[in-house]
């Protein structure tokens, strides 16, 4: 299994248009997968059918190496989520709601409430009817019924949606210690670049239904790290300037004009200075801070994609 | 099954409805006391004989009992769609025909068994008044007796299907009072039916609504899993 959910073309259409258009999403296990995109990409419609609620127009989804039918509910044993926001019912309080959910799940550990209930800190509400929560309760509780099972997969549609600063902290680390310490997957959706890209191994962007990139963090931050641009008509005399006299290793020579140094203590003007000195004529130098939020709302706002 | 239908009713606190049933039964008591005595008062003979006092006595019990049931439908059914808490349960590992079976099975054997042993204590109360008071021209035979046990089964049967008509016009228009109001207006048209037919016309009647409301409740239980939330 190299994929533990996978979705193939995935389309679906409402009143003939389409939400979800050809998407193919790749999430491994035990990873931390960022789904990406402005509200109504599709995002929902997307979890949804992982979640066996919607049925696709077309393409198909595939968990645990098994395709979802409409009559596969056995896989949803092994799966946790918040869809869109967390619906309980509010006259029941929320341990009865845990209990509950508990009993339907087939799953069997008292202690396992008061664990969920103390991971997500409502340990102290845990006998108020769930009609008397705040929003950010109820997303706390919500968590805390997504995980009470110590499901495989964790579905989770803009799970910090209504907390407040301190609480979204708690929850990236909440998801963190899911992910490593009991080997969850994670499928987190949102809006907000900041909340994922601190906690995602992989994200994936979508927009307008279609899935515009899906690329791991590690490799988005090879290519998005900061760096001085140099631009010289001598790079092999430039780059030896840069290794001896500086004392930089950390650089690229890119073509016959351009070297990237990655090292930013130093200040390009002293580079400039040095290269200067010894003879290097520079083009121009200057310092390149593409942040993650730039690539993104490239991305988002049309340029490159990829079908 | 019998797990789903105890979480069900854990879920909604339906033992609650106890005092409803009793509540509902104590005010047949007082509504035949009430015919009694201002027929009584103008001199009129109230009750005929006893099958009059039993049809009267399903019909209003019936009637009630089907009112009450839609409750509890747009209770179980119509607002977990509107809630979308619906969407929690259809997450569960159970399949989806089990969960909506649950619900529908327990709206039917409320009305069945509220219907059954409200005509059955009503019906057994006039034939003890009768026996002690002789409230009714005429001595109630056991054969009469043997007969309205065996209607009070028919008649809860037949409510019990009827029961789950509501749920048509509910789920269209995913509206618990959409669901009551069907449900009354069920309950009026059969009842005016009643009113000038014989037993088996009545009875014919009532058992294709109940087929009818049995057909709804199988058609929503198979296409729950095509359908989309």
């Amino acid at each position: 299994m190299t994929y533990i959910i996978q979705t193939n073309h995935l389309t679906k259409d409402f009143q003939g248009k389409a939400v979800v258009s050809n998407v193919n999403l790749h999430v491994k296990k035990g990873e931390i997968y960022g789904f990406l995109g402005p509200n109504g990409a599709g995002k929902t419609s997307i979890m949804r059918m992982i979640m066996n609620l919607i049925k696709p127009t077309s393409g198909e989804v595939v968990i645990f190496d098994e395709k979802l039918t409409s009559s596969s509910y056995e896989i949803l044993k092994r799966m946790g989520s918040i869809i869109e926001y967390p619906i309980f019912y509010d006259q029941l309080t929320a341990v009865e709601n845990l209990e509950l959910h508990c009993e339907y799940m087939g799953y069997y550990n008292k202690n396992a409430i008061k664990s969920a209930l103390d991971l997500v800190k409502l340990k102290e509400y845990e006998g108020k009817a769930v009609k008397d929560f705040s929003l950010g309760m109820k997303q706390r509780l919500g968590v805390a019924r997504a995980i009470v099972t110590k499901p495989e997969i964790l579905i989770l549609d803009e799970p910090i949606n209504g907390l407040d600063p301190e609480g979204i902290k708690e929850f990236r680390n909440l998801f963190q210690m899911l992910s490593k310490d009991y080997g969850m997957t994670l499928l987190i959706s949102s809006h907000i670049l900041g909340e994922i890209e601190q906690i995602a191994n992989t994200i994936g962007v979508i927009k307008n239904g279609k899935l515009i990139e899906e690329v791991s963090m590690d490799q988005i931050r090879l290519q998005n790290t900061e760096y001085i641009e140099l631009k010289t008509n001598d790079v092999k005399k430039a780059a030896f300037v840069i290794n001896e006299n500086l004392s930089i290793s950390n650089f690229k020579v890119l073509d016959d004009s351009t070297i990237r140094i990655y090292n930013l203590e130093i200040h390009p003007g002293e580079i400039a200075k040095k290269l200067v000195l010894s003879g290097v004529l520079v083009e121009s130098i200057n310092k390149k801070d593409n942040t993650l939020e730039d690539y993104f709302l490239k991305l988002i706002n049309g340029g490159v994609t990829h079908d | 099954m019998i797990k789903l239908i105890n979480l069900e009713i854990k879920k909604f606190k339906l033992i609650k409805y106890w005092k409803g049933v009793l509540g509902a039964n104590l005010g047949f008591v007082i509504f035949i006391g009430m015919v009694y005595f201002l027929n009584k008062v103008e001199e009129e003979i109230p009750f005929e004989n006893f099958e009059m006092a039993s049809t009267i006595i399903s019909a209003v019990v019936s009637a009630t009992f089907i009112i009450f049931a839609s409750v509890i439908l747009a209770k179980l059914v119509i607002d977990e769609y509107k809630n979308k808490s619906i969407d929690l349960m259809f997450t569960y590992p159970i399949s989806r025909k089990k969960i909506m079976s649950a619900k529908l099975i327990i709206v039917m054997v409320f009305t069945f068994m509220t219907v059954l042993f409200s005509t059955l204590f009503l019906n057994g109360l006039v034939y003890i008044m009768d026996v002690t008071f002789d409230i009714l021209p005429g001595d109630i035979s056991i054969q009469e007796l043997i007969n309205s046990v065996w209607k009070s089964f028919f008649i809860a049967f037949a409510a019990a299907g009827l029961s789950l008509i509501p749920l048509l016009i509910g789920m269209l228009r995913k509206s618990s009072s959409a669901t009551i109001v069907s449900s009354i207006f069920l309950v009026t048209l059969t009842s005016s039916v009643s009113n000038n037919f014989t037993f088996s016309s009545v009875m014919t009647v009532s058992i294709s609504l109940a087929l009818l409301g049995i057909i709804i409740g199988w058609l929503s239980i198979r296409n729950v899993e095509k359908t989309d939330l």
